[in-house]
Parts: structure tokens; C-alpha cells; sequence
């Protein structure tokens, strides 16, 4: 009568914990389900985007670029000529830059060559800092 | 690879288990207990129609996971029927011991064992148990 007893009690154990066991790996297999939907769709999200971007990369020729650049630098200088373009530029540029361009060169050997990196850009850009 | 794979899923079986007891207050101790003091229950969950039926259910089910949402409906369906029989009893974080914190753990371990292993050793005991038991004339 004991040894039944706790043959049964085992039994009944064995069935509960089956029971769990059973709804543990029930739970895995549609974590599991549920986290293969979203790598999919993940998946097939960066496939396209991979795609366009082979896409884009085989429109980038030298003629294509020439065909976008050209009409946005005609845009650019329509509304005035270069000389004005360096002009308004060289207003932006704060004191402080200009006082170093100035005097690029602060050391009394180089007293001398003061100023010539300002005459140089005045050469080269056309415009006055 | 397949070995990597299979620890991590031992690993993340655990977690759940663990997280299952915690939400059942499934403490393998007190249903030892509970097991072994009422004969009514055993009877139940060995002999019951419904429990039995609804196992065999389960373990169809369990091999094949074709229908996921149906198995987990079956599933809460005993769960809820081991509830009305008092087996887990209502438990609030507050009142947890470590007593209850060791049940909680020790179930987990058994529950990461695998419904294999549980559904193998059921069907021995199952065996013996009608070896045991007088036959009636």
C-alpha cells in the first residue's frame, strides 16, 4: 500500500511536470515562430533597401553627375558673377581670421614676409579681406 | 554549431521555466507535498478523463507544433484545470521565502529536463504501477 502510494504520487508528479514541460517548450516553439516573422520581414526590409542602393550606385556615372551638376552650378551663379560670389564670402569671414591672415608669420625673422599670404589670396581669389 | 544552439536553447528553456513557475507559483516541493497527502488529486491527474485526454492531446501536438495557438489554448486549459484543484497556489512577490525561491528553481531544472524525459518516465511509471496493482477478477 506505501510502495502504490508513492508510486502514484510520483505518476501524478511525473504528469504535472509534464504538463509544464510541455507548456515551456509550447512557448519557445511560438517565441521562436513569432521571431522568425520579424527577422523575415526584417530581412526582406534590408533586401530591398540593398537593392536601391546597387540601384543608385549604377546611376552614378560620369554623364549622369555631369547631367545633375551642370543645371544646379548654372543655378548657383545666375544671380550674380564670381567677383560677387568672393565678395560675400569674404564679408563672413570673422576678425579674428582675418587679423591671423594678416599676420601669418608673427616671429621678427619673418617680419618681412607679413602680409604675403593676404596679397597672395588677394591675387588668387580677386577679392579684398 | 548544433552544440552552441542547443545550449542556448537549454539555457533560454530554463529562463522560461523559471518565468512559468513564477507566474504559477509552481513550487515542486509544496506539489510533492500536496501530491502525497491527497489521494483525490492523484486520482485525477492519473485516472481523470479529461486531464488524460487532453495530455495525450499534448503530446501529439507537442512532437509536431502544427498549430501553436491551439497547443498553448490546451495548454492553459490544464493549467487552469490544476489550478481549480488547488495545486499551485495564489502567491504574491512579497510573500516570497527563500524556501519558495529554491521550489522555483528546482522546478525550472526539472521543467528544463524536457518533456521527453518526463513523458518516458510517466509512461514507466504507468507500466509498473498496473505491474503493482492487483488485477481485478
Amino acid at each position: 500500500m506505501l510502495i502504490g502510494g508513492m508510486l502514484d504520487t510520483m505518476t501524478a508528479f511525473a504528469t504535472v511536470m509534464l504538463i509544464l514541460s510541455l507548456l515551456v517548450t509550447s512557448i519557445q516553439e511560438f517565441i521562436k515562430r513569432v521571431l522568425s516573422t520579424k527577422a523575415r520581414t526584417m530581412q526582406a526590409l534590408l533586401t530591398d533597401g540593398a537593392k536601391n542602393l546597387v540601384g543608385a550606385r549604377a546611376r552614378l556615372t560620369p554623364e549622369s553627375l555631369k547631367a545633375e551638376l551642370v543645371p544646379m552650378l548654372v543655378a548657383l551663379t545666375q544671380d550674380g558673377n564670381a567677383a560677387d560670389i568672393t565678395t560675400k564670402f569674404g564679408t563672413l569671414v570673422p576678425d579674428a581670421v582675418k587679423e591671423r591672415l594678416s599676420n601669418p608669420f608673427p616671429s621678427r625673422r619673418s617680419k618681412g614676409r607679413r602680409g604675403s599670404l593676404v596679397r597672395w589670396l588677394d591675387g588668387a581669389n580677386g577679392c579684398r579681406l | 554549431m548544433a552544440a552552441v544552439y542547443e545550449a542556448k536553447m537549454k539555457v533560454w528553456s530554463l529562463i522560461i521555466g523559471l518565468a512559468v513557475c513564477m507566474t504559477l507559483n509552481a513550487n515542486a516541493l509544496t506539489i510533492y507535498e500536496k501530491l502525497s497527502k491527497s489521494g483525490a488529486l492523484r486520482t485525477m491527474l492519473i485516472e481523470g478523463k479529461e486531464v488524460k485526454e487532453l495530455v495525450n492531446q499534448l503530446k501529439q501536438d507537442g512532437t509536431t507544433h502544427q498549430d501553436i495557438r491551439a497547443e498553448l489554448a490546451h495548454l492553459s486549459d490544464v493549467t487552469n484545470r490544476l489550478n481549480d484543484v488547488d495545486l499551485f497556489e495564489p502567491h504574491s512577490l512579497k510573500g516570497t521565502t527563500v524556501s519558495t525561491l529554491i521550489g522555483w528553481l528546482l522546478t525550472a531544472f526539472l521543467i528544463g529536463v524536457g518533456a521527453p524525459f518526463w513523458n518516458d518516465l510517466f509512461d514507466a511509471l504507468l507500466r509498473l504501477r498496473k505491474g503493482i496493482k492487483p488485477q481485478p477478477a
